[in-house]
């Protein structure tokens, strides 16, 4: 099954660019609004110029008109300050109009010929001389000139009016496309977003259930093996157990029968006695020999075999309880389980004059304490059983953690061990060197099966004459899964 | 390639929104007829300054009517139907 | 109860060496009583649960249980004995190869008396008998149904 994992990476690239589209499209309406704004105030101010240029144009009329009425000389004399009143004020109105207008070349272009028309009343009337008139230009009719200019400037004002009306209503038009098309875009955005998100949505749900699926399939791949695995192991160990058991009903039967038999041979033994005394002619030559030596050393023979045999039984009994025996799990504190175990093995220690050297600091594990007692104990066991003869055996057992597992070494001084035989000691009944130390060949075996049960390994470092070295891994941390089945 | 297109109709639309001036620094004179009413006025050949407009127009209405008139501009916003307002700078 | 009925001793064991052996030992720890020998557990259950046979005639009963038999597992008679009402009281010995204490603590739990390993050392074996003998001059064996 794969797993295509790149597709939710592009879809959220996409998703990024559809964010940013939506921000460009609200950016879009708030750039708009401030656009038209901004008209809108100059429309308005546009209205608010026009308006005043209109009363500047009003009062010049009216400030000319006045002034022409000054037409009698004692008129001049007598109403001098009403005069300079409407000379000032019509200079002003002028120098507001080419301030209002300064933008406009038509309006400014009036404006000499409005000095002109100003300065043609004024030498009507006689508020000015010959000389202040000077070289301006001579306008006929100024009144009726009067009139059609400030028509015309109005009516230009009114111009402009309309077409700043135009103008706006062309940059309103503007901003309602713009308003659509960011609306329209913001909506295209958000379908988009939707669509994408929800074919995100459906990938993650689909990527999601394929890994479900994936994984379950591998769980149950591995349920079956381990099921297979445990199944295989159960039989064994059944098959074991039976076969012990089994082995063990004729057994009994053989050894009954011996010791009856034994019982029979001392009535004889007892019977030839007795005749040897009483008739010793009536007995055949050769009979006390079969009756005092190969009848009890056939039977001495039977019995040590058949001893032997209950032992291997038992052998093979206790290896498969071991397999069927449930871990319980538990921390210990490996100081305190390698002194408990040490102590255990005080007396066979002492009586072979072993120094056992706890190392400090051992790690903590997490595992069965049984086992791992099992384990330590009998391989320190082995350390004092065979040690070289002539020397008192020294036994150092250190602990220190590699990764995920605990590592125990535990080093003698004994007689070594051939490293052909490395493997096969860990054999059930098969033993290394010579056969002299009492033993069926069972520990070292033992210890491996519950070494892979925890789902440890161990090796042997060894030289014959000068000592082994167990190195026993186990994990820091034991869980169901990773033991072998062993 | 959709939100390129939208992104650009945008920018077009919002451009289209603002005030197309026109060349700032050149000056034009600009020449009117008959002030009494608001005829087309006549536009002059581009200046570099404002002297140089004034001095060519000045020559040019030397021997024309009263009620003609003229103004040298810049940054004029050419306007519909024949308008022109709206200019950077207005001298006479 | 001055004069007790004789104890019939009732042994279910398949292997009849195993059957020999026992009653040898049995009649070597000077116990006389008669003892009816079962090879199967069908047999056995027939016999004593056969409504014909006259329990009072029968007398009391001893029962040296095998748990190893062909035709059904020592621990399914076991559970048949205690069960019944009439027979639940009966002294039931089991002996057998097996020395797994599971096993030993389920025949404890369907309440058998005595339980012997059959040991293959044999003087221990023997010893085992003989501690039988002790035990069945020092039970008070109920009347049968009782």
């Amino acid at each position: 099954m794969v797993l295509d994992l790149r597709a939710p990476i592009a879809l959220r690239g996409k998703w990024i660019g559809m964010i940013l589209l939506g921000f460009v499209a609200l950016a879009g309406i708030v750039g708009s609004a401030a656009i038209l704004m901004t008209m809108n105030q100059r429309q308005m101010d546009g209205v608010a110029h026009a308006y005043q240029v209109e009363r500047q144009v009003s009062a010049m009329r009216v400030s000319l008109l006045r002034i022409d009425s000054f037409r009698r000389k004692k008129d001049i004399e007598r109403r001098a300050d009403e005069l300079k009143t409407y000379r000032t004020r019509l200079d002003s109105a002028i120098a507001s109009f080419r301030t209002l207008t300064s933008d406009n070349p038509r309006q400014q272009a009036r404006v000499p010929l409005l000095e002109a028309l100003q300065a043609q009343v004024l030498l009507d009337v006689g508020a000015i001389t010959k000389e202040e008139f000077g070289e301006s230009i001579r306008v006929e009719d100024p009144l009726g000139m009067l009139d059609v200019l400030t028509k015309a400037m109005q009516d230009e004002e009114l111009r402009l009016q309309r077409f700043r009306n135009a103008e706006m209503r062309r940059i309103q038009y503007g901003f309602y496309v713009v308003l659509g098309a960011a609306g329209l875009l913001l909506i295209v955005v958000g379908l988009l977003t939707f669509v994408s998100l929800r074919r995100f949505t459906r990938d993650l749900v689909n990527s999601r259930q394929a890994l479900r699926d994936a994984n379950a399939g591998l769980e149950l791949a591995v349920q079956e093996r381990t099921a297979d695995l445990k199944r295989a192991n159960g039989e064994l160990q059944r098959f074991a157990y039976i076969v012990s058991h089994d082995l063990r009903s004729p057994l009994v039967n053989v050894m009954g029968f011996t010791s009856e038999l034994e019982i029979a041979a001392k009535r004889l033994g007892e019977m030839l006695e007795e005749a040897r005394k009483t008739r010793p002619e009536t007995l055949f030559p050769g009979t006390d020999e079969l009756i005092e030596q190969d009848l009890p050393e056939a039977i001495h023979f039977i019995r040590t075999s058949t001893q032997k045999m209950d032992r291997l039984i038992n052998a093979i009994l206790q290896l498969s309880r071991q397999g069927s025996r449930a871990l319980m799990p538990a921390w210990l504190d490996m100081n305190r389980l390698l002194a408990d175990v040490v102590e255990t093995l005080k007396v066979r220690a002492e009586q072979a004059g072993a120094q056992i050297i706890i190392a400090p600091n051992q790690p903590e594990i997490y595992g069965d304490r049984v086992a791992i007692e099992q384990i330590l104990s009998n391989l320190i066991e082995n350390a004092i059983k065979y040690n070289q003869p002539g020397r008192p055996p020294i036994i150092e057992v250190t602990g220190r953690r590699i990764g995920t597992h605990a590592e125990f070494r535990v080093t003698d001084n004994g007689r070594g061990i051939d490293p052909g035989d490395f493997e096969r000691v860990f054999d059930l009944f098969r033993r290394s060197g010579a056969q002299d130390r009492p033993g069926e060949g069972i520990g070292l075996a033992h210890v491996r099966a519950v070494v892979y049960r925890l789902g440890g390994s161990i090796l042997i470092e060894s030289e014959l004459g000068v000592g082994s070295t167990f190195i026993l891994s186990i994990p820091l941390h034991y869980s169901e899964e990773q033991s072998q089945v062993s | 390639m959709l939100a390129a297109g939208f992104l650009l109709g945008a920018c077009f639309l919002l451009g289209g929104c603002l005030d197309s001036r026109g060349q700032d620094d050149v000056w034009y004179g600009y020449y009117y007829d008959d002030l009494r009413d608001n005829a087309e006025g006549a536009i002059s050949r581009p200046y570099k300054t404002a002297q140089e407009c004034r001095i060519a127009m000045q020559d040019y209405t030397m021997e024309a009517k009263v009620t003609s008139g003229f103004a040298c501009a810049r940054g004029c916003a050419s306007a519909r139907d024949g308008a022109i307002a709206n200019c950077r700078e207005v001298v006479r | 109860m001055s004069n007790p009925l004789p104890v019939t001793i009732i042994m279910i064991e398949d292997d009849l060496g195993h059957a020999r052996l026992i009653e040898k030992n049995i009649r070597r720890a000077g116990i006389s009583n008669h003892i009816t020998h079962f090879d199967n557990g069908t047999a056995a259950l027939e016999f004593l649960f056969n409504p014909t046979q006259d329990p009072a005639r029968r007398g009391p009963v001893l029962i040296l249980l095998d748990l190893n038999l062909p035709d059904m597992s020592g621990t399914a008679v076991l559970a048949r004995i205690k069960e019944a009402p009439e027979l639940h009281r009966t002294p039931v010995v089991v002996l057998t190869t097996t020395d797994d204490r599971v096993e030993i603590q389920r025949c404890y739990d369907l309440g058998c008396n005595v339980y012997i390993t059959k040991p293959v050392n044999y003087e221990s074996f023997a010893e085992a008998i003989r501690q039988l003998g002790l035990f069945l001059s020092v039970i008070q064996i109920p009347e049968s149904g009782g």
